[in-house]
This record gives structure tokens, C-alpha cells and sequence, in this order.
């Protein structure tokens, strides 16, 4: 993979290449990993505070930033995280020190340093995967420029061949490792069919143009489909060590996400056409419903239903499903007024103007009633007389959470 | 005495029928997978083997769910053929919930390292609205079928807290799967979501040459 | 019959049609067939004279409420308290002979259940519509036997799984609720079911020549007042 970096900074910064040294081109690539001058940062927080800066300069124009500038835009940093960085970052060339007037000091950042880091966060994301698409793309447009030698072109497929034996040998030590580490780097590391069909392409145009490039291309021909292989290899090994859902890390939680929004009930239904299931089987025992009936809200002494208005009994109405919406209000009351507590006085839910306090009181009857919610309302007999309180008068009660 | 379990049950002495006759009842009906150390005849090979033909009597056969711990569940040829009859397989809408719930609470929390346990039981609710967006059905169906889905142990609603919105997890029937069960679950789910991954390659693949090997020996015999 | 259709035409199955039915009743619930058909043989059934029922089996007179003996959950039902008392209201209005089983029962208008449902409990207009989609959970799990279009509801075949010996503290509780009240036409109560409902392993199914027989003698006594 290493080839495939080097040719794709190449590629895209021949530009900048001209007039500096290579070396320097390195560092300011890699500044923004770099803890000091000597090695690559540690956590990887400290990229954060150079992307910042970096950020910042690309906002900031042609003036650049002051130091003062930079400072404010990395104050969620500790001062000397921020020293440091900007030392590093200075001395690899990835911030200049530039002098607009006599006494004024501003800075200026390094393209190259930009590009360079969002070639890193590219690889971070997928270990490669993307860099190999952009660069067999890349190299595609170069097989078809007139101005390609073949030369070039067969520093090219080598190049390439290098970087599939490279990814391949990886794969494959995985394949033979743990499957633990299998499963958290394989992802990243195996050929999506894409890859392998604009791997195919490219040598096919290659060996078109150029014939003599024969043997460069018998070589990346071998690669491909060694590191076809070596991905269907680690594929087959996770799915056979499939276990309960641990495959489901194999695709990336955006992969879950765009599937939920794109498939139709049907695609998603789909799914579990080959699975069944218990029924829902409540087992009633006798005296489970005599105690039932024993603990729940009864009217006592046990009379003959009182007369009712004449509602129709037109049977049963459709309107029997819980009202999701409706219940979830009277929950979100509930605990609005128990605020983490399993219990308050109705008096002091009360104390508030007579229609709020009716409002709300009409609210805590709806949910203490309501068999889908675990709250209750108790009151005492007693009556307690307050003149001037709202309300005037009040039975000492309780609003609170019930177990069950 | 009934005569279906009888010549499963007569060579026990009273105490170890009985024993054997609570851990037949708790794998059916308890809603979590029960310890071995609370059923006694789930400890030992025996009467284990008792409970195990007990429920191959209706199909189904003990699956194991965690360390010491036991559930029953559909064998996987009875639940295969079961599969077949579309009686036996739940309305469209209620396996749209039911994946829908699965993918919010299992895959896409696996996916982002937010999940441990290797099992379809998950703590992350999967909210209302997401279920009622993606599903596309009128509130009304949503709501019948969360329901039925609820009382068959197959979601679970989990209230809101201090930090979510609430929402429903997979329920406790979930324990019931088979290891085979859910290892095909989850490759259904894998087929469905990212079908030109090479995993789901893989699956495919494993899953041709199976038949092509069922089909050699069902040849042979 | 659908056990038959579940085996492959090639043979290439050898799952025992009686395993496969058991495991049927159990992803369906309670299925039933006509008593014209034929029953799988050593299943336990319930029948009303018209229909059989497939029930579930369990050793040596267990049910599920074993569970709590052993300080284990059975699966959640929510709101079981008050299916129960709903179970309960309506098995007042549908067992109305307490001296025998609670299956088959007889046919009873929904209203009247809410009714007794209501004079239980707080008699809310929120309270009955609970009450009535509790009547259909208890339909749709086999509890009770719901006729939508009539309006009328009758005990369903898992009643018939309670052991006569259970039924002691429930026949006594029954006594105590508020009584259904009495109706003249249009929505009083249907014929009676058979008089004989069986409740065993091979089912016998029926003939029947006897169903429609039974007199309608002992509804219950007029409400105490008025």
C-alpha cells in the first residue's frame, strides 16, 4: 500500500513537486501526524488541532493567520498541545512564518500539508480501499493521455502489481491469523468487486496500447487475481466463523442505514420470510384471575353495574388500539412531574393557577387510569381546607410510580 | 398421566420426574433462558436427555443460551418445513417492523462497536418514528402490527430515559433461535443490506455448494 | 388438511405429521379445524361440536403457572391484570351453568360484558374501550372466542385446558361479580352450544345431530334492582 501512497501524492502534486526538495515534500505531507520532528504522533487528538489550523488558513485568505488568530481557533486545546503543535508544524515546513510589513508577523499553511492529510483521513477511513479507486481511475486516464510512454505506463502496472501482492500477502497472514483480527481489519483490506473489475480493465487497456508491456502485465494480471482470491478467502472464513451477529460489523453502520431507507416494506419483510416463530401463548391460570380481579380497582361493596348513558353498542368499535401518541404525551406529563422521583405530593404538582393545575390534575386521573402506564394516584380521606391556595381546598394525594 | 410423554418420563422415580417435568415446562414457557442451577434435570445428561425428546415430541429441542443456561426453540428441519406453509410465517408488515427493529437495535449498534454479547438481544431501542417513516405504513397498521409483535415476546417497547427516546428492542423470543437460526438470520440480514459485498459473496457461495452436496447425497441414497 | 401439505411431494421429509402439527399449533396459536376433518392422532383438542381445536400438551397435569414455583418469568404480558379481570367479566357472562366446565360455554353480548367489566371496576367510557381491546387480545390468544359482526363473545378452547380441580376459587369469584344484565331481543343470548363439549386426546368429533338441543333453563336470575 505503501507504493499506492506515493503514487497517488505523486500524481496529484507534480506541481508542487517542482522547486522543492522530495524530502520536504514528505514532511509537509505527514506534518500533521507528526509529534515532533522525529515521530508520528501518538493520539491522534493532535491531528485535530492541526486540521483546525489548517482550516483556519484555508477560511483566512491571502493574509494569513496572526498567531493570536490561531490561538483563538484552537482554544479548546491546552495551550501547550497548541505550542507544540505549531512548533512541529513550523519546523516541518507545513506553517511559514511571513512578514507582510516590517514588525508584523503573520503565517501562512502549505497546500501540500492540506493535501497530505486528506489523504490520511482517507486512509484512515478504509485502510486503502478508496486510495486504490482513485488510483486506478487516475492511472486509467493516463493510459488513455497520448502523452503517456511506455515507460511510464509500465512503472505504472508494476506499481500496481506491487501494491495487490502487497494487500494480498496482508490479507492472506489475516486469513491464517486470529478471527478476531480478521474480523476488525478485513473490511478494509479486501477487494470489493469494483476494485477487481477497474484493476481488470486497466491491464486490458494497458496491454492494448502497449503490447510489448507483456510480461509487466502477465505480473499485475497474477496480482489481481491473487488478491481476488486472498479476499474471497478472508470473506469465507468470517462467514464460516459466523457466530450469532458478530458478521454484522462486516458492513459499515452506513451501509445498515442507507438499506433502511432505500428498501421497500416488501425487500425488508423479506428478510425473515424463513424464520418462524412461537405464537403469543399468555397462560391464564384460575387463580391467577380470581387474584386479578381481587387487586384491581374495584368498586365496593360489589354492586349491579350503575345505568350508563345510552352509548350505542354497536359491537365492537374500531377504535380499540392503544393511542400511541396520546399515551406517550400522558407519559412524558408523568415524568415531568415526577422528575426522577418515584413519588410527589399532588399538592405540590398543584401549586401553580387553578386552570393550569385543573389541566394538569385532569392529566395525572388520564395516566393513573391508563392500564399502559406504570403511575398511580392515591388519596387519603382527609380533606385539607386552604384559603387563598390554589386549589382551596385539597385531599392530601400522591402521584407515583407503581412496580408493575 | 398422559400417555404421549409416559414412556419418556416412566423410568424416573418420582422427584426426578418432577424435576423433569419443571425444566420441560421453564424451557417452553419461561420468557429468558432458565439456570441450570435453579433445573436440576437441565444439570444432568439424563434426564437433559429426557427434557430434549420431551420437546422433539412438538418439534422443537433445547437450545443453549449462555453459559448454564437453556432455552427451547424450533429444531431447524421442523421450522424449515414449518416455513414453507404461509400460515406459519408472519404478515409482511410485522417482519418490515420486525427487521426494521433488528437492523436499529442489533446491526447497526454492532456495526458501530456499541454492542458486546453475541446475541440478538439489544439494549438500544429503535424509536417510533424511525419504524413508522421507514415503513411507510398508515399509523393505524404500525400500530396493530407493534402490537402483536409485543405480545408474541418478539419486540419489547422500551421506555424513555434520561438519555433516549424509548422505542422497541428485539424481544425475548430471540433466545429461542437455534444457533443455525440465528447464524442464518444474520446472513439474511447481511444478503439484504449489502448484497454486493464480498461477505455476501461468500455467503452465497457456502450456501450453493450445501445444496449441491444435499443434492449428491440425496442422489446417492 | 394443511399437515399433510407440509410434506414434500418428493418424500424427501421424514418429520412425523404428528410433531409437525404440534409445532404448527404452537407458531399459530390455537388453530382449529372443522370436526369433519381429520385430527392428527395424540393431539389434545378442544371442540365445540362444529370446530376442533389444537391445545397444547403438558406432562402430568403441569401448566405454565409451574413457572412460579420456581421463581422463573413466564413471557411478559402486559396489562395481564387487567386481561384477567376482562377474562374474568366475560367468563360471568359466558359460563353461565358454573357447575360445569367453563368450555364451551355460551355466546354472550360483548355489550354485557362491558357491562360487568364496568360495574367491577371504575366504569369509565376509557375503561371499556381498554376493556374491549382486551377482549380482543383474549381472542386472539385463544381465551375467548370473539364474533365481531354478532357483537358476541363465547370462552375460548384454552379454557379448556384448566383442570376442574383449579376451578374452585374462580366458580366462587364469578359468584360475586356484578350479573350481566338481562336482555330481551335483539341481543339476547344465541342457542346454546352443545351440552356435551369433549375435551380430550383423539378427538371424537361429533355428530351434529345433537347441538342445537340444548334449552336455554337457566339464564341468569333478573338483576336485584331496578
Amino acid at each position: 500500500m505503501s507504493t499506492a501512497s506515493e503514487n497517488a501524492s505523486a500524481a496529484g502534486l507534480d506541481d508542487v513537486l517542482v522547486g522543492e526538495a522530495v524530502l520536504g515534500v514528505y514532511r509537509q505531507m505527514f506534518a500533521a501526524l507528526a509529534r515532533d520532528s522525529g515521530a508520528v504522533v501518538d493520539d491522534p487528538a493532535l491531528v485535530d488541532v492541526a486540521e483546525t489550523l489548517l482550516a483556519a488558513f484555508a477560511d483566512a485568505g491571502e493574509d494569513g493567520l496572526s498567531r493570536e488568530q490561531m490561538r483563538h481557533v484552537c482554544r479548546r486545546y491546552p495551550a501547550e498541545v497548541f505550542e507544540n503543535r505549531l512548533r512541529v508544524l513550523k519546523g516541518l515546513g507545513a506553517i511559514r512564518e511571513v512578514f507582510p510589513k516590517p514588525n508584523q508577523l503573520r503565517y501562512r499553511a502549505s497546500f501540500t500539508s492540506v493535501v497530505g492529510l486528506m489523504f490520511v483521513r482517507r486512509m484512515m477511513l478504509d485502510g486503502g480501499q478508496s486510495e486504490m479507486h482513485r488510483l486506478l481511475a487516475l492511472e486509467q486516464l493516463n493510459v488513455a493521455d497520448p502523452r503517456m510512454t511506455p515507460e511510464q505506463a509500465r512503472a505504472g502496472a508494476e506499481g500496481l502489481a506491487r501494491a495487490f501482492r502487497l494487500w494480498s500477502v496482508e490479507l492472506l497472514t489475516l486469513t491464517n491469523g486470529t478471527i478476531e483480527e480478521l474480523r476488525e481489519q478485513a473490511p478494509k483490506l479486501w477487494g470489493t468487486e469494483e476494485i477487481l473489475l477497474r484493476a481488470e480493465r486497466l491491464h486490458g487497456a494497458i496491454l492494448r496500447r502497449w503490447p510489448l508491456l507483456d510480461r509487466a502485465c502477465t505480473e499485475l494480471r497474477a496480482a489481481i487475481y491473487a488478491y481476488g482470491d486472498a479476499s474471497r478467502r478472508a470473506a469465507a472464513r468470517l462467514s464460516d466463523s459466523a457466530g450469532t451477529t458478530r458478521n454484522l460489523t462486516l458492513l459499515p453502520p452506513e451501509t445498515w442505514r442507507t438499506f433502511t431507507r432505500t428498501a421497500a416494506p416488501e425487500d425488508l419483510a423479506a428478510v425473515l420470510e424463513g424464520f418462524v416463530f412461537d405464537a403469543a401463548a399468555p397462560w391464564h391460570e384460575p387463580s391467577a384471575v380470581v387474584a386479578a380481579v381481587e387487586d384491581g380497582p374495584r368498586v365496593t361493596p360489589p354492586r349491579p353495574a350503575p345505568p350508563r348513558p345510552s352509548v350505542p353498542d354497536a359491537g365492537l368499535s374500531a377504535d380499540t388500539g392503544s393511542d400511541l401518541a396520546a399515551t406517550e404525551r400522558l407519559r412524558e406529563t408523568a415524568e415531568q412531574v415526577l422528575r426522577g422521583r418515584d413519588r410527589v405530593a399532588v399538592a405540590d404538582v398543584l401549586a401553580e393557577d387553578w386552570a393550569t393545575a385543573r389541566r394538569r390534575l385532569a392529566d395525572l386521573a388520564s395516566v393513573h387510569l391508563h392500564p399502559e402506564l406504570p403511575y398511580r394516584l392515591r388519596w387519603s380521606d382527609a380533606l385539607e381546607v386552604r384559603p387563598g391556595g390554589v386549589p382551596t381546598w385539597l385531599s392530601p394525594g400522591w402521584f407515583e410510580r407503581t412496580g408493575a | 398421566m398422559d400417555e404421549v410423554f409416559e414412556p419418556l418420563l416412566r423410568e424416573f422415580d418420582e422427584r426426578r420426574r418432577a424435576e423433569v417435568v419443571a425444566a420441560y415446562m421453564a424451557v417452553e414457557h419461561a420468557a429468558e433462558p432458565v439456570p441450570e442451577v435453579r433445573f436440576a434435570a437441565l444439570r444432568e445428561p439424563a434426564p437433559r436427555r429426557a427434557v430434549e425428546e420431551m420437546l422433539g415430541l412438538s418439534g422443537r429441542t433445547l437450545v443453549k443460551a449462555g453459559r448454564d443456561l437453556w432455552t427451547s426453540g424450533f429444531r431447524d428441519d421442523v421450522a424449515a418445513e414449518l416455513a414453507r406453509d404461509p400460515e406459519c410465517v408472519p404478515p409482511v408488515r410485522e417482519r418490515a417492523v420486525l427487521a426494521l427493529v433488528l437492523i436499529h437495535s442489533v446491526a447497526i449498534p454492532r456495526a458501530a462497536g456499541l454492542l458486546e454479547d453475541d446475541t440478538w438481544v439489544s439494549p438500544h431501542p429503535t424509536p417510533l418514528d424511525e419504524l413508522r417513516r421507514r415503513t411507510r405504513l398508515p399509523i393505524g397498521d404500525l400500530e396493530a402490527a407493534l402490537r402483536r409483535l409485543r405480545m408474541a415476546g418478539l419486540i419489547a417497547q422500551v421506555k424513555a430515559g434520561a438519555d433516549d427516546a424509548g422505542g422497541f428492542v428485539p424481544g425475548p423470543q430471540f433466545h429461542r433461535l437455534t444457533p443455525d437460526a440465528r447464524r442464518r438470520l444474520q446472513e439474511e440480514l447481511i444478503l439484504a443490506a449489502g448484497p454486493e459485498s464480498p461477505l455476501a459473496g461468500a455467503i452465497r457461495a457456502r450456501r450453493r455448494s450445501r445444496e449441491r452436496e444435499q443434492r449428491e447425497q440425496r442422489g446417492n441414497a | 388438511m394443511a399437515v399433510a401439505r407440509l410434506v414434500r411431494e418428493d418424500g424427501s421429509v421424514s418429520i412425523d405429521p404428528r410433531v409437525l402439527a404440534r409445532a404448527r399449533a404452537r407458531v399459530l396459536g390455537t388453530p382449529s379445524v372443522s370436526v369433519r376433518e381429520p385430527v392428527p392422532a395424540g393431539a389434545a383438542t378442544a371442540s365445540d361440536g362444529e370446530r376442533v381445536w389444537l391445545l397444547p400438551r403438558w406432562p402430568d397435569g403441569a401448566t405454565p403457572a409451574l413457572l412460579e414455583e420456581y421463581d422463573t418469568a413466564p413471557m411478559p404480558f402486559e396489562r395481564g391484570g387487567q386481561a384477567r379481570r376482562v377474562l374474568a367479566a366475560a367468563l360471568r357472562c359466558c359460563w353461565t351453568r358454573p357447575d360445569d366446565a367453563p368450555w364451551p360455554g355460551s355466546p354472550a353480548a360483548v355489550a354485557d360484558v362491558l357491562e360487568v367489566y364496568a360495574g367491577m371496576t371504575r366504569g369509565t367510557e376509557l375503561a371499556r374501550r381498554w376493556a374491549t381491546g382486551e377482549l380482543r387480545r383474549l381472542s386472539e390468544t385463544g381465551w375467548l372466542l370473539l364474533d365481531e359482526a354478532s357483537g358476541t363473545v363465547r370462552p375460548g378452547p384454552r379454557v379448556a385446558l384448566w383442570a376442574d380441580g383449579s376451578l374452585t376459587s374462580l366458580r366462587a369469584l364469578l359468584h360475586t361479580l356484578p350479573q350481566p344484565p338481562h336482555r330481551s331481543s335483539p341481543s339476547s343470548p344465541p342457542p346454546e352450544n352443545p351440552e356435551h363439549p369433549s375435551m380430550n386426546d383423539p378427538a371424537v368429533p361429533r355428530g351434529r345431530a345433537a347441538e342445537k338441543s340444548a334449552p336455554v333453563d337457566d339464564l341468569p336470575p333478573e338483576p336485584g334492582d331496578g
